[in-house]
């Protein structure tokens, strides 16, 4: 069933540290994060930190790097690219998941709120538990399959309206904020693929150069892996890449419904 | 490729599903409206006069198709929302056959209430 209340290790105790590192400050800005530590006994807490916003870089990833260097380095986070292609610092900003590393500070009015990618198991503080998303991923095969050796010399070419198919998909990076927003991978996230990994198998299916489409839409078909999406559109909403998960997944149970013979 | 999750309760009833639901909802729509605009009609007229249109052949037929549909665009959205929710194989095994039996039995009872009015 739905478990409709917490487990008792992660009831949050409100009870967090606090930082102050704004003294002598024009532009204060309070950010309240996430922390958990395994490695002690106890609950998740929110820690806040008060910061000098002209000290600091203008995005929230700029605050957590400022954050681990100068005040506190026991904070825990992914990051890599810092420019919205790596996907490491996706994680739940202002009630949104997004990526940490393009959300400016001054989109968000009041505090800033800072929690890991929603309904993950937590590896530390602001770190999610990623491994049954990229074994998920894995499970479409995410690669080019096709019955035709390659051309000699050269590469698979495409005419210009089949690589069109496949903007909106490609730029997919991973980041995992759209399957962790959506309320059916939180229920069923098990055995339900959720919009990202789906959005790849789309991407998949569409590219002319592949054959395994049919073989691909096969796979997808069923109760859990594809139809507990439910056009919540979550997913759409939160994407920090701007691309559209909802749309891809639409494309595949209208291609299922309509091909011959299932 | 041996993923942990590979073929993972892979079931086949998606399409179907999806393609019932769809063609339920889309009768649903003019049957209806056409219920309704039937029953509103009736309104301050005795049982008789409503017995009488109910058991009409065109009528009955349409109320019939009405019945039928409703319970199953129902039992369809149900089943959804047990396969969200609930996840223990047996219970979600019994709630399904429950929720299809008790759709049946409307459905049956509603139909055989009607066909009872065309003779």
């Amino acid at each position: 069933m739905v478990e409709f209340t917490l487990p008792p290790n992660s009831v949050i105790n409100k009870k967090g540290k606090h930082f102050d590192a704004s003294e002598g400050a024009v532009r204060k800005k309070e950010f309240r994060i996430y922390r958990w530590d395994p490695a002690d006994e106890n609950n998740p807490r929110i820690d806040t930190y008060t910061l000098d916003l002209d000290q600091c870089g203008p995005m929230v990833l700029d605050v957590l790097i400022k954050i681990k260097d100068e005040i506190d380095p026991t904070l825990t986070f992914r990051r890599s690219c810092r420019e919205g292609i790596c996907g490491s610092c996706a994680m739940n900003i202002d009630g949104t998941n997004t990526l940490a590393c393009t959300k400016p500070i001054d989109e968000i009015k009041s505090v800033v709120k800072i929690y890991p990618l929603p309904h993950m198991n937590i590896v530390k503080d602001l770190v999610a538990e990623m491994t049954h998303f990229y074994q998920q991923y894995a499970s479409v095969e995410p690669w080019l399959k096709s019955d035709s050796p390659p051309p000699e010399q050269g590469e698979r070419l495409q005419s210009k309206a089949e690589r069109a198919l496949l903007d909106g998909l490609y730029e997919c990076i991973l980041c995992g904020s759209c399957s962790m927003s959506c309320p059916s991978y939180w229920w069923n996230g098990e055995q339900y693929l959720g919009p990202a990994v789906l959005m790849q198998a789309y991407r998949w299916i569409v590219d002319s150069r592949d054959d395994a489409a049919k073989k691909r839409l096969e796979e997808l078909n069923g109760t859990f892996r594809l139809y507990r999406c439910h056009t919540i559109m979550n997913c759409t909403r939160t994407c920090p890449k701007g691309l559209n998960p909802g749309r891809a997944i639409a494309e595949i149970k209208k291609m299922l419904a309509t091909q011959k013979s299932g | 490729m041996s993923s942990p999750i590979k073929n993972n309760h892979v079931d086949h009833g998606g399409v179907s599903h999806w393609w019932w639901q769809k063609i339920t909802a889309v009768a649903l729509i003019p049957l209806s409206f056409w219920f309704v605009a039937g029953v509103v009609s009736h309104v301050g007229s005795d049982q008789e006069a409503f017995a009488r249109w109910v058991g009409a052949p065109f009528n009955a037929f349409l109320i019939i198709l009405f019945l039928i549909n409703i319970n199953l665009h129902s039992q369809i959205g149900i089943q959804a929302v047990i396969d969200d929710y609930i996840h223990g194989r047996a219970l979600k095994k019994w709630s399904s056959l429950s929720v299809k039996a008790i759709h049946l039995l409307f459905a049956l009872l509603s139909v055989i209430a009607v066909l009872s009015l065309t003779l």
